[in-house]
């Protein structure tokens, strides 16, 4: 077994560790989650370092030729060969960036959640069930396995915001996993389809690539897998799940939520459009509209919400719209913004609904307005928010102005007046996101206490400064020195736009 | 008749064998003692299906090729046995039990394991049968125990309605199906399937054979919209039967399907697979939409067993090997999951006689095993990797798209979501939702543990080891 089989297999384990302990034993729980996942953590950091020093480090210049996908650390195996279903994992530099995302992200939830004490065994046992399909997906080469661990990356999400979660959990659960599970639906008719259209008798997506699926089959199949990976991605109409189940999710759920199974859907449009590209060009534009609604919709809705979790979800709403954006820009500097926001979104929006989770456990409430002045008692989460807050509105230093900015050249250097526009409107959502990014950091933290309780309030304590010391620390780190990352996705994207540019040849 | 021919028939006339020999015990246990004959039964289907497994499972012909043991038979037959046997170590405590609280002893107990018995050997004879009047004799045999044995609690108002229901339902669609048979006798003059296979055009007289035997058949395995006495049956009939009429009988009733319509009709697959795949998908849309009003368990599974013949013969409308590999295979998961789900039931009613959603609350705080095999098993129904079940839709699924009816997987699947709606309500029930009455610990009895074991490795196993699907697909190239 390789290093990729070990990153999602020891989630896995521990969870099953954590299954089969009394539930007593709180601390071993704790302890046996946050080593599986430092270990992991640890391997995801080497994994980046490897996949880095195999392609000629940061300052390389070398790209992926072709079009095929040229795979590192491949693990694969025949497995039901009726329909020549193969377990085949490996990674390109987009999985590896998104497979790190995934480790900071865990690694970070499982600190935030340390003071979980209602059925804790249960909770982290979901928690890593969770992330071991997360993991899944994203070295899943096998249209098959994909889906697989798709659908286990989904379905544990209804038992955490159900038990543990807050407001109307139960509905938002149900609602969520139900429009989850029907983007499942479009993806299997769209995986069934690109089988038999394929003609390969393979569910390998690198070699589906290299077959010219015939145009009228794309036409309906794109939509199909771009849908039901979109609805993950919060694509509009279909995002409705999305501020309801962030809201209604424990901190760390949220944080897992947001930051990291979002993003499977951005990355399982990215594999369609590498796997259909004439389907990609037919539709871009159609799901262009969308996603610039997605961007602007977000952003106002978010102007008038008062609670902190819907602020961040619609928020969220906003900025995941930029990954679909980017993508559907059909070149490569958009695809690279496309990437780049996933990892810069995962980990400011896991900074953000972290940060709201401790100062909700303090404050007891969410709701803006009822908040004033908190920054006096707590310091160290005002000034972690506000870095938040500012990497949010894309300020230069943090990972978002990157990230964006990348998007947007991606967009505008498309010679369409159309595409153009779209882009500015999408690029004017940027001020919206001042509002109500500042508006919320004015009246939560500055002025006049309001609430007397709230002097009495004391600031992080230990376990909650790590996750948020790590979070921040990424987000300056790729705003400062994002060659590392940009060199991953790069050298990647190489066959993506050879596909792409196949048809205009 | 030669020794080859004997040693084909051998193992069902020893499955007829056993159950004589249940029920002559039967006479000379005092009632104390009655509870031997459901170890004598259990004890004897085992010892009868390893002897299957390692002997007498072998391809052969018999009758002049009226009946034929072929891979797909023995890979039926199998599971008939696993059916079976799951079905009786899960009755064991209701038969035995029902003594403790009614009167001294219950008298009746071998008769009812006697008469499983006799089902499981109609089961046995009718999917190696190939030819309309055996096949029918086979059938009967296999469903006219089932209605004594629905109504068996036959002090219970329920039990007595359910067994008078299935007794009307069951020979209308048997009268259903013999017309059927000879409107196609009328037109090729043979019973044998493989005549039918040769002779048969498709013309209007064809086209109301088609539709009795879809009728007729439909019964059998709760097509809509020839369901309507299922709900009522399976929630009157004991525990356990339902179970069985839910899968073992189904399985039945699917053996026969696939033979007239895969052996007999499939090559004018391409005339009836449409109407086939309508009936697939108003099936299932019908069963999911009706199991989400459900309160009581029994019901709930009830619409969710027919919503899953739904998808079952969603994989018919492609006449292929894959098409064949993936029902049978489906089959063999649909038996584990929907037992151990099942089986929760019964475990959980035999100690509290409660069998509503709402009172699994609190369920997986006093009884986190039984909770999560019942998760499990809910799962897999809905069809949630890596549980077997995922695995089965999937090549389901395949097999619809393989004949480019793609339209009815989409519903398919958008159906499994669908439900999840109510498997989570469940989930729901035993997880989330706050009781202020814990249910008391159980204490889950040897058979009943084992049962639940079966059904949990073969849950987990089936979805991820290879090498069934595998063996059934190789096995299903000889129909084609």
């Amino acid at each position: 077994m390789g290093i990729l089989t070990w990153i999602y297999l020891i989630p896995f384990l521990a969870a099953m560790i954590i299954v089969f302990t009394p539930p007593e034993k709180l601390r071993f729980i704790k302890w046996v989650a946050l080593s599986a996942t430092s270990v992991v953590l640890t391997l995801a950091i080497g994994l980046v370092v490897l996949y880095l020093q195999r392609i000629g480090g940061i300052h390389g210049s070398e790209l992926m030729s072709g079009t095929r996908t040229e795979l590192m650390f491949v693990e694969r195996v025949a497995w039901f060969k009726a329909l020549g279903i193969e377990y085949f994992i490996g990674v390109d530099g987009i999985s590896v960036a998104m497979i790190c995302l995934t480790a900071i992200v865990i690694f970070c939830g499982v600190l935030v959640s340390w003071g979980v004490t209602n059925r804790a065994k249960e909770f982290f046992a979901f928690l890593l069930v969770l992330v071991t399909g997360v993991f899944g997906v994203f070295m899943s080469f096998d249209l098959f396995l994909l889906f697989l661990f798709y659908e286990v990356a989904v379905l544990p999400m209804y038992l955490l915001i159900g038990i543990w979660g807050t407001g109307p959990k139960e509905y938002s659960a149900m609602k969520l996993t139900l429009m989850l599970m029907a983007g499942s639906a479009f993806i299997l008719v769209g995986i069934l389809a690109m089988f038999y259209y394929g003609g390969l008798h393979s569910f390998n997506m690198i070699d589906l690539a290299q077959v010219q699926i015939p145009k009228e089959a794309q036409a309906w199949v794109f939509p199909m897998l771009f849908v039901g990976f979109g609805i993950l991605g919060a694509l509009f109409p279909f995002h409705t799940w999305s501020p309801d189940g962030h809201a209604s999710a424990p901190t760390a759920v949220s944080m897992l939520h947001a930051g990291v199974l979002m993003k499977l859907g951005g990355y399982g449009c990215l594999r369609t459009v590498y796997m259909l590209p004439e389907g990609a060009h037919a539709w871009a534009y159609f799901f262009m509209v969308l996603t610039t609604i997605n961007i602007t919709y977000g952003a106002f809705v978010a102007i008038q919400k008062k609670d902190l979790k819907y602020i961040t979800a619609y928020s969220s709403v906003s900025h995941c719209g930029f990954v679909l954006f980017g993508l559907l820009a059909l070149t490569a500097t958009g695809l690279q913004g496309s990437v780049l926001q996933s990892f810069s979104h995962g980990i400011m929006t896991a900074l953000f609904f972290g940060l709201i989770g401790m100062i909700y456990g303090r404050t007891h409430t969410r709701m803006i307005d009822e908040m004033g002045g908190i920054i006096k008692v707590m310091p160290f989460l005002g000034v972690a928010y506000y870095i938040a807050g500012f990497a949010s509105l894309g300020l230069p230093g943090f990972s978002g102005f990157i990230a964006e900015v990348t998007v947007f050249v991606g967009a505008f250097s498309i010679d369409d007046l159309s595409v153009r526009i779209l882009t500015v409107i999408a690029t004017m959502s940027i001020v919206v996101t001042a509002v109500y990014i500042l508006r919320a950091l004015g009246r939560m933290f500055f002025g006049p206490i309001q609430n007397p309780e709230h002097a009495k309030l004391t600031d992080a304590v230990y376990w909650e400064k790590i996750p948020v010391g790590v979070l921040v620390f990424v987000l300056a780190f790729i705003g400062m020195f994002p060659g590392w990352l940009v060199r991953l996705i790069e050298y990647s994207l190489g066959p993506i736009m050879n596909n792409l540019s196949r048809q205009i040849m | 008749m030669d020794s080859g021919q004997l040693l084909v028939i051998a193992n069902d006339l020893l499955i007829v064998a056993l159950a004589f020999a249940v029920l002559g015990l039967d006479l000379f246990l005092p009632c104390n003692r009655k509870y031997i004959s459901g170890y004598v039964a259990l004890g004897g289907t085992l010892v009868l299906f390893l002897l299957f497994l390692f002997v007498l499972g072998k391809p052969g012909v018999a009758f002049g090729g009226i009946y034929s043991q072929d891979k797909i038979a023995i890979w039926f037959k199998a599971l008939f046995y696993i059916s079976t046997i799951i079905t009786l170590l899960v009755s064991l405590d209701m038969v035995h039990n029902r003594a403790t609280f009614k009167r001294t002893c219950n008298i009746f107990q071998a008769e009812y394991h006697g008469l499983l018995l006799f089902v499981l050997a109609g089961m046995n004879m009718l999917v190696c049968a190939n030819e309309a009047i055996f096949l029918y004799v086979a059938l009967e045999l296999c469903t006219i125990p089932l209605y004594i044995l629905v109504s068996y609690h036959r002090g219970d108002a329920k039990s007595a309605e359910a067994g008078l229901k299935y007794v009307i339902i069951g020979a209308l669609s048997s009268g259903f199906l013999l017309y059927g048979f000879s409107l196609i006798f009328g037109m090729t003059g043979s019973t044998m399937l493989h005549d039918w296979a040769r002779l048969l055009t498709w013309q209007p007289m064809t086209i109301a054979a088609v539709v009795c035997l879809l009728a007729g058949l439909g019964f059998k395995i709760t097509l809509v919209p020839f369901h309507v006495w299922a709900a009522d049956v399976y929630e009157g009939a004991p525990t356990p039967i339902t179970a069985f009429l839910s899968v073992g009988s189904k399985a039945a009733g699917l053996a026969v399907f696939l033979k007239i319509f895969y052996l007999a009709l499939g090559p004018l697959a391409s005339e009836w697979n449409f109407i086939v795949a309508i009936m697939a998908a108003v099936t299932m849309t019908f069963g999911n939409t009706v199991a989400i009003m459900q309160t009581n368990v029994k019901r709930m599974l009830a619409y969710s067993s027919i919503a899953q013949a739904g998808y079952i013969i969603a994989a018919f409308v492609a006449v292929s090997q894959l098409g064949l590999a993936s029902i049978v295979f489906y089959i063999l998961i649909y038996i584990v999951t929907n037992m151990a789900a099942f089986a929760v039931v019964i475990v959980y009613y035999n100690h509290t006689g409660k069998e509503e959603i709402k009172d699994y609350a609190g369920l997986s705080i006093s009884n986190p095993m039984l909770a999560l095999i019942m998760m499990l098993a809910l799962f897999s129904l809905g069809g949630i990797p890596p549980l077997a079940g995922f695995l089965g839709k999937f090549y389901l699924f395949s097999a619809a798209a393989e004949y480019g009816f793609y339209w009815l997987v989409f519903i398919g699947a958008v159906n499994s979501t669908i439900s999840l709606y109510y498997y989570l309500m469940m989930v729901r029930a035993m997880y989330i939702n706050p009781t202020d009455k814990m249910p008391e610990k159980i204490k889950v009895s040897p058979a009943l543990t084992t049962a639940l074991l079966i059904c949990t490795v073969g849950m987990l196993m089936f979805g991820l080891a290879p090498q069934f699907f595998e063996n059934i697909f190789g096995a299903a190239a000889i129909w084609f």
